[in-house]
């Protein structure tokens, strides 16, 4: 709609003419002046028409649409935010997704054999979710350490930490024996009690035995007891490192693509789809909530990194120094700051096409 | 005001409220010199057949049409709508007058 104003003068004669081609609208009149609207597709010809009847002092502006569509996506609008905002409400009393955090290698079925006996599943009402035996519940499960549940959004977050369990020790009875934790040959043995496995001078492997958790009586009665011992072996700390005569190196051309998606209880509201046009390309995917409020709005974001694959060659003759100490350099990460290095030792092995560097540290130091 | 026009419109293509009226109540009117108003509630007045207007005012205003001069009175008055055959008028209506 455009908005005239223009001075009353032969107003009604001009009416008469215009309202023969045009739908006026709203004629007002005062003393002052005239005002009257017209749709946007005759303000020009209503221009030439009040020029052509002699009306120079007029001036026109555009104004909001009232038409029945504009009332019509008023309408929708404000019906899309109090549905929404209802979704939103009613969104927020339900459970949407259940998500297993921490290491749930031995417990993840047996959490949810919990969840299920307990009626958890999707779209269940969080009011009806008893958070505190919930947790007592898994907690009292095999292998688990350490449970924490909450919600966030509308997922049901069930934080696991498991139980370590102990590579050193296994069971024996009432005690556990004293196990190797590595390849070792026995210098020293000092045994305050249970009954040695081994003696100086035996190479042990790991996972071998080094103090039974008993005692024999003079009597000849075996007991259970707590083996203690101090045991001083020389440790052979070995790294290995395999060099081709040839690797692919990837580099990296800093041309990136990015996509991401919006998603609101599983359903995909937006995405970008930006074409990736990159021969080799790594893709990296994060995602993330939009915020910490309840609505769980997740963004996910696909990063594709181009590279080059450039073929190298490694001239391992050249640089056997270095991977030689590199080798080194891994090995003594397994060295303590306090064992003592008795002996240090290099293999290289050339194979077809690549070659192995093999190093040896050997320290003495306490095992048990 | 667009919706009452297009009900107007829509209503002419299936039932012409004034065609009906006519031979309802057998009257015989002359189609050449023939108008026809609506005055809705003295808050809208709307005829048709109008051929021109005389006079705009916020108190008064008067329509020539086939048969004469329609005189409307009354307060806030506003021509809400012209066409090349009809004028639709709002306000607070005191009186119509045919003359």
């Amino acid at each position: 709609m455009y908005k005239f104003t223009m001075s009353p003068r032969n107003t009604e004669k001009i009416f008469n003419k215009l309202s023969n081609k045009f739908d006026i609208f709203d004629v007002t009149k005062s003393d002052e002046s005239v005002i009257f609207f017209c749709k946007d597709k005759d303000k020009k010809q209503i221009q030439k028409y009040l020029k052509f009847y002699g009306v120079v002092d007029f001036t026109f502006k555009p104004v909001r649409s009232t038409s029945l569509i504009s009332k019509v996506t008023s309408i929708g609008i404000i019906l899309g935010v109090v549905v929404s905002t209802i979704l939103w409400i009613v969104s927020s009393f339900f459970i949407t997704d259940v998500i297993l955090m921490g290491d749930t290698t031995f417990t993840e079925q047996n959490i949810y054999d919990v969840l299920k006996k307990n009626n958890i599943h999707d779209f269940t009402f969080k009011s009806s979710i008893d958070v505190e035996s919930l947790e007592d519940q898994i907690e009292s499960l095999p292998y688990i350490s350490y449970v924490s549940i909450i919600f966030r959004g509308n997922a049901l977050i069930i934080n696991i930490k498991e139980q370590l369990t102990n590579t050193e020790i296994v069971d024996y009875g009432n005690f556990a024996p004293i196990i190797s934790i590595y390849d070792c040959k026995i210098t020293s043995i000092k045994l305050v009690q249970g009954t040695l496995a081994v003696k100086a001078g035996d190479i042990v492997r790991v996972g071998d035995v080094l103090v039974y958790p008993y005692a024999t009586d003079s009597q000849g009665n075996t007991r259970s007891v707590q083996p203690l011992a101090d045991i001083v072996a020389d440790v052979y700390i070995t790294s290995s490192l395999t060099v081709y005569d040839q690797k692919l190196e990837r580099k990296y051309t800093g041309n990136v693509v990015k996509n991401f998606d919006i998603s609101f209880l599983g359903l995909k509201i937006y995405s970008t789809n930006n074409e990736v046009k990159f021969s080799n390309y790594e893709s990296k995917t994060s995602t993330s909530y939009i915020s910490e409020t309840l609505i769980p709005i997740k963004i996910t974001y696909t990063m594709c990194y181009e590279y080059n694959e450039v073929v190298e060659n490694t001239n391992f003759l050249e640089n056997l120094d270095y991977y030689v100490d590199k080798t080194r350099q891994t090995a003594l990460l397994n060295v303590k700051e306090y064992d003592i290095i008795k002996n240090e030792s290099h293999v290289v092995r050339d194979y077809d096409g690549y070659h192995v560097v093999e190093y040896s540290v050997t320290v003495n130091k306490k095992i048990a | 005001m667009e919706d009452f026009v297009f009900i107007c419109y829509f209503e002419a293509n299936v039932f012409n409220f004034f065609s009906e009226l006519v031979a309802d109540f057998g009257i015989e009117i002359d189609k050449a010199n023939s108008f026809n108003i609506v005055n809705m509630s003295n808050k809208l007045v709307y005829i048709e057949g109008q051929k021109g207007v005389i006079k705009i005012g916020d108190d008064s205003m008067s329509i020539r049409v086939k048969g004469g001069v329609i005189v409307v009175f009354g307060q806030k008055l506003k021509l809400k709508k012209i066409t090349g055959t009809t004028v639709c008028i709002v306000g607070e209506i005191h009186q119509i007058e045919s003359v």
